[in-house]
């Protein structure tokens, strides 16, 4: 499936603001990034995605993307819990997940690592930092970073 | 009076009875031992006076022993009667004072006669004059002494009933007394008083509450009085009063026509015939200690339940602040984001078409946001010194200090500021982070408000040293501040500078004083305008078992 042009996805993002979606693609795109990445808008969506459920159940082979940006304030299933079952599955347990939040509080941030997550980013509010940090999580997860 | 009475039983003999009775003592002195053979043999199947005499300690009856034969010789001879007379007024006190019934006296004198007479008969049979003379001497004598003897057994009878009649009536008075005094104590006393059988049933109650007839507790079994939760432990102590004889409490109570009222009882054993027959129990109406006690508890209860309620809406509240706090970092810089994101992309496509108003109109979006960032992280951080639980450990104030300040310097933002560290330090034993926090605050403050100055020199050293504190300052040689706003330093959102002079949030001193108290020190700042300001904090001194 990797081969399929159409459908591969080298980033899933996961976010349920709009706002802060739209602007994480526009930095990606500054940096030629943008080709290969899904956004979806909350927990559910994301699992069923990934595990090829509900919407998803159509494809032949679930696709596990490079790297998963991933919120964790979200409706219904929040990042935490989506997090938690990405590891908990065989098939999607090696996906790299960087967390990125607004949140700086250490319970999530601690909850986050015990989960496994692989990298903790908390959006800066500045615009040329938030590009900025943008561009290197996705040139080094997508790019640089070999997965299994 | 005793005078009186011998002269009363004085024999009344004429001459020639007085010569009769002297031949019958004649007689009766030389037959002696005969006629005491004879009255022996007479008596012999006489059991009662046997066992009398026996009491009395005598062989024969007293008119035969030596000293009433001696005394009767002599009244008789000398005339002069008042010795033996005394002594048959004691013998018939004696006789009634033995039990000796009249009748078996007159036993006695039947019998002598039985004995005397055939020898009187054997000894004179041919002088009847004189056997005649002893017989009617005998008779006048015995008749003397049967009358004086009867006399004081009855004068001494009739004295041992009185005697008797009046110690019972004295005993009976006595009594009489005590039942009164204690049909005084339980009428009038507040207890119960009451008796019940072993069937428990009230046999008698001294009175009983307002409101209850007494007709209807006589009678009855007193467990059908009690609650029916305690009748079974009741019953059992009861049992055990009656069986071992032990005196036992309990706590009752029982519903009245006036409320509830509350009894200390306490059952003890009444005997009779060596076993308990009945017990007795007195109970004491307690209602109004157990009033209290209840009422004690029941204010405690509320105060409990008061302090559960308020703990759990503390904790509530908590959790709200907790909640509102991740809120705030989370939902509150999302539209931040946006908003400067946003912002810039317009600079970015738009900005060479902008005049000069609207690129600053621009900017001043860009910088407001910059600030509300720089407002929310303080307001976290503030709220999260709150609430974080600390973690102490040692550590060196300088060398922590001299970290703080290489991170504030490394954006080249301050090129010509210098920190003195005053070594050595004492080591505080604090919340490593926390007292970072407080370093990151007082150097970018005398950074920040330094960096007017060609030259920024900050100094940290020990101010001062007590037996339970250390005292640190950071001095600098910026801006400084009125020391008649000193007090409003540390209130959050309170600023002695405008914004165009010195950008903040007013939040990082009220940071640093939240950090201190919670380590139960002190900080408070000095300054004099334009030559800088020393901040002071005191970490209270590790104490030397402690190092």
């Amino acid at each position: 499936m990797k081969n399929n042009r159409k459908n591969f996805v080298e980033i899933l993002l996961v976010e349920d603001n709009k706002h802060d979606a739209e602007l994480t693609m526009l930095a990606l795109e500054e940096n030629k990034l943008a080709n290969h990445v899904t956004w979806l808008r909350d927990g559910s969506e994301a699992l069923d995605f990934l595990m090829g459920k509900g919407e998803h159940s159509d494809q032949d082979t679930p696709q596990n993307p490079k790297v998963i940006l991933l919120d964790l304030k979200m409706p219904k299933i929040d990042g935490l819990e989506v997090l938690r079952r990405i590891r908990a599955e065989e098939s999607t347990r090696h996906i790299p997940v960087v967390v990125l939040t607004s949140s700086r509080e250490e319970k999530d941030l601690i909850q986050s690592y015990k989960l496994g997550v692989n990298s903790y980013i908390v959006k800066p509010v500045e615009f040329d930092k938030f590009m900025a940090c943008i561009k290197e999580i996705g040139m080094y997860w997508a790019v640089i970073n070999l997965t299994p | 009076m005793i005078h009186q009475l011998l002269e009363d039983l004085k024999p009344e003999f004429s001459v020639s009875d007085l010569s009769d009775v002297e031949a019958y003592i004649l007689f009766n002195d030389r037959f002696k031992e005969e006629i005491s053979r004879g009255l022996k043999e007479s008596l012999k199947n006489n059991p009662v006076l046997n066992q009398l005499l026996s009491k009395l300690n005598l062989s024969s009856p007293k008119m035969q022993d030596e000293q009433s034969l001696q005394l009767q010789k002599e009244a008789v001879l000398s005339n002069n009667w008042s010795s033996y007379t005394n002594h048959l007024l004691e013998q018939g006190a004696t006789y009634a004072r033995m039990g000796l019934s009249f009748s078996e006296w007159f036993d006695v004198l039947t019998a002598y006669r039985e004995s005397a007479y055939p020898l009187i008969m054997k000894e004179y049979p041919r002088d009847t004059v004189r056997a005649i003379q002893i017989l009617m001497g005998t008779d006048k004598f015995l008749d003397y002494s049967f009358k004086a003897i009867a006399h004081a057994y009855f004068m001494e009878s009739r004295k041992i009933i009185e005697e008797k009649t009046e110690s019972e009536e004295k005993s009976l008075i006595a009594k009489r007394t005590s039942e009164e005094r204690l049909r005084a104590i339980y009428e009038n006393t507040s207890d119960y008083i009451f008796m019940i059988d072993r069937n428990f049933k009230i046999l008698f109650i001294n009175h009983t509450a307002p409101g209850i007839k007494k007709k209807d507790v006589l009678g009855a079994n007193m467990l059908d009085l009690q609650p029916p939760e305690s009748r079974e432990l009741i019953k059992e102590k009861l049992e055990q009063v009656f069986e071992k004889g032990n005196t036992m409490q309990y706590e009752t109570y029982i519903h009245l026509p006036g409320g509830t009222s509350f009894f200390q009882s306490s059952a003890a054993p009444v005997y009779s015939n060596s076993r308990v027959s009945h017990v007795a129990i007195i109970s004491r109406d307690i209602t109004p200690q157990k009033k209290a006690e209840m009422e004690i508890r029941q204010l405690n209860e509320q105060l409990e339940k008061k302090v559960k309620e308020r703990t759990v809406r503390l904790k509530a509240l908590n959790e709200e602040l907790e909640g509102f706090s991740y809120s705030v970092s989370h939902d509150l810089r999302a539209p931040l984001r946006a908003i400067n994101g946003y912002t810039h992309i317009l600079q970015k496509r738009i900005g060479d078409r902008l005049d000069k108003d609207e690129t600053r109109y621009m900017q001043a979006v860009v910088d407001s946001v910059d600030k509300m960032g720089h407002l929310i992280d303080d307001l976290l951080t503030f709220s999260r010194m709150g609430k974080t639980r600390k973690s102490e450990s040692f550590f060196n104030i300088g060398s922590l200090a001299q970290k703080v300040f290489e991170e504030l310097c490394a954006p080249g933002d301050y090129p010509a500021a210098d920190l003195l560290i005053h070594e050595p330090l004492p080591p505080v034993r604090a919340d490593r982070e926390m007292i970072r926090q407080v370093m990151v605050n007082l150097l970018s403050n005398a950074l920040k408000f330094s960096s007017g100055n060609p030259h920024t020199l900050i100094e940290i050293g020990l101010a001062s040293e007590s037996e339970s504190e250390n005292v640190f300052y950071v001095k600098d040689n910026g801006a400084g501040f009125e020391m008649e706003y000193a007090h409003k330093l540390f209130d959050i959102f309170q600023r002695l500078h405008s914004d165009d002079e010195f950008e903040g949030t007013g939040v990082g001193l009220a940071i640093v004083q939240r950090i201190i108290h919670r380590h139960h020190g002190k900080v408070w700042g000095e300054s004099t305008p334009k030559e800088g300001a020393t901040f002071y904090f005191s970490l209270p001194k590790i104490s030397t078992h402690e190092k």
